[in-house]
């Protein structure tokens, strides 16, 4: 082949040459080559009829291509992205800007682009396999304060995540691992800075990792359309959000994801929260917790003064009274029934000692064993009841002394509940030395100092009195500490 | 201290089962008051959280066997006028 080229022309050595010579001298050792090409469209535009740029590429390299007036015209095709192309040529350069480029003559289309082929099949391979199914997606942090970046330093891509991550959820730290994202070595630098991420992790706490790139033709994403970065993805432990190229570009690597955003700013968008948005939900929690606890305590006021209103506590005695009378009748009539029981009883023991009485006239030795067994009676009868009165008086005593027990429990409780409600009481401040400032003839205490003015009159209520005041001057210093927090941010209960 | 050794998502899981509690009516006051306080501490923790940090920006560079090299990155910061 070389030596179909045209002679190396000698330089003179001793000339300094301008920048147009040297280009116009490049252009003439190329000038004449003319060859046919075979390679995919990529980088395509066109001005009306008159002229046409694109790229021809293949797997490792790409050739600048322009095409003119006839040539363009009597295409048997229309020029499109991806579409693989065989043309004929002249190689030259453009000697304005030193771009090396061939000269398209003649072309026709030479089936579907090699790349967008490889693109699909990698994608049904995958996706078969199940590597794209969502089952397998992982959730993502809803709140995180560690993230991982993958992208190159020196893109436009980087700065659009970190600036918006900042923006939106300045809390969050940000670790960059920069890698090469197009061209030689880019796919082995991204996957190995997956793996990097996830190795240290444990050390910086990394909750989620993106994978940012700006946009380019399919040639410039060709890494992100490769087996290997699909497969580090999956392996990732942490999730893997993507913003790569714009909003029509997908890649392999966007379906590997977990979450596939369109482009870097969208991929820090969906990464962090809005920190307004954290805030105002935890200013909601904060109100709700206290209207909460208002009306447990207005609740609980409520109770005790309805309670304070019963009849036990403002006449204690009639809560006793009921309880103890009928205690003290079901005793008195125990004791009645007993105490008929018990003259049956002697009724009946006179009854037989008649009776006995009269047998006792005609043998003399009974009378003797029978009053000995009449006594032993009486006797057995008495103790009985003797008992019996005993363990009455007992379960009185523990019937009492049980209500006496429930009424000081109760009056404790109430006590400490009352106790609280007090401590809770806003002017209870007031004796720890705190003042409550009204605008003149206002009921609502001020908050502000610019709501009044130089010589305005205050009243200033104290624990024991009061004041008159004019107010002397007026400070507008803010104590809040962090300017960006609403106002309402945060108020001790 | 309320809300140590946990996450901002733990923490605000908390506060939003604190209220429920606080919300429901059979509620013992004693309970609502303990409540109430780490409902308080909890808040001040949170806010304390997303208030009082400024994430890094770093670069790492080098690798895990021979060493890794945090170097801090300006730009969202200086930079950021120029964007």
């Amino acid at each position: 082949m070389e030596e179909s080229y045209p002679p190396r022309k000698y330089l003179e050595e001793e000339r300094i040459y301008s920048v147009s010579e040297v280009n116009r001298l490049a252009d003439n050792q190329l000038k004449g080559i003319e060859i046919w090409v075979e390679g995919e469209v990529c980088d395509l535009r066109l001005g009306y009829e008159n002229f046409g740029f694109f790229s021809l590429r293949d797997e490792l390299a790409v050739l600048p291509c322009v095409i003119f007036g006839e040539a363009l015209r009597s295409l048997p095709l229309q020029l499109q992205e991806g579409i693989s192309l065989l043309a004929r040529g002249v190689l030259g350069i453009y000697v304005k800007k030193g771009q090396y480029r061939l000269n398209v003559l003649e072309a026709e289309e030479s089936g579907e682009g090699r790349l967008r082929k490889e693109f699909l099949r990698l994608f049904r391979k995958l996706s078969e396999e199940g590597l794209f199914s969502d089952e397998i997606k992982r959730p993502l942090p809803e709140i995180p304060f560690s993230i991982g970046v993958i992208s190159s330093v020196e893109g436009a891509a980087v700065r659009d995540v970190i600036t918006n991550i900042r923006k939106r959820f300045p809390p969050a730290s940000i670790y960059l691992r920069s890698v090469r994202v197009q061209g030689e070595g880019a796919v082995e630098e991204i996957v190995d800075a997956i793996d990097f991420l996830n190795r240290i992790s444990p050390h910086f706490q990394i909750e989620v990792l993106i994978i940012a790139r700006g946009g380019g033709s399919l040639e410039d994403l060709h890494a992100f359309n490769t087996e290997e970065v699909a497969r580090a993805i999956r392996s990732s432990r942490i999730p893997v959000v993507t913003g790569i190229g714009h909003e029509p570009d997908y890649t392999i690597a966007d379906f590997a994801a977990d979450f596939r955003a369109s482009t870097p700013t969208g991929a820090a968008q969906k990464v962090v929260p809005y920190i307004a948005d954290i805030i105002h939900g935890l200013n909601v929690i904060k109100s709700r917790m206290e209207s909460a606890w208002k009306k447990k305590l207005d609740d609980l006021g409520k109770g005790l003064e309805y309670l304070s209103r019963h009849r036990c506590f403002r006449v204690p005695e009639a809560f006793l009274l009921a309880p103890s009378q009928t205690l003290a009748e079901a005793h008195s009539s125990i004791r009645e029934s007993w105490i008929r029981a018990l003259s049956e009883m002697e009724r009946s023991v006179q009854y037989h000692d008649l009776k006995i009485k009269g047998y006792a006239r005609e043998n003399r030795e009974l009378p003797m064993a029978i009053g000995l067994r009449q006594a032993k009676l009486v006797q057995t009868i008495r103790w009985f009841l003797k008992e019996r009165d005993e363990e009455m008086v007992e379960l009185t005593h523990m019937i009492t002394g049980n209500l006496r027990e429930r009424i000081r429990n109760f009056e404790g409780s109430w006590r400490f509940t009352g106790g609280k409600l007090v401590s809770l009481n806003p002017l209870k401040a007031l004796s720890r030395g705190y003042a409550i400032v009204y605008p003149e003839g206002s009921k609502k205490p001020l908050k502000d100092a610019t709501k009044v003015s130089k010589g305005d009159q205050v009243d200033v209520t104290l624990y024991q009195g009061g004041m008159k005041c004019e107010v002397k001057d007026v400070i507008q210093e803010s104590r809040k500490s962090h300017a960006d927090l609403p106002d309402d941010f945060f108020r001790e209960p | 201290m309320a809300g140590e050794g946990m996450t901002f998502r733990q923490m605000l899981d908390r506060l939003e089962e604190i209220t429920q509690t606080l919300e429901r009516e059979d509620l013992e006051l004693e309970e609502g008051l303990e409540l109430f306080e780490e409902g308080i501490k909890l808040l001040k923790e949170s806010r304390k959280k997303l208030a009082d940090a400024r994430g890094k920006v770093e670069m790492l560079l080098g690798s895990i066997d021979e060493g890794v090299v945090r170097e801090e990155l300006a730009f969202g910061e200086k930079n950021e006028d120029l964007i």
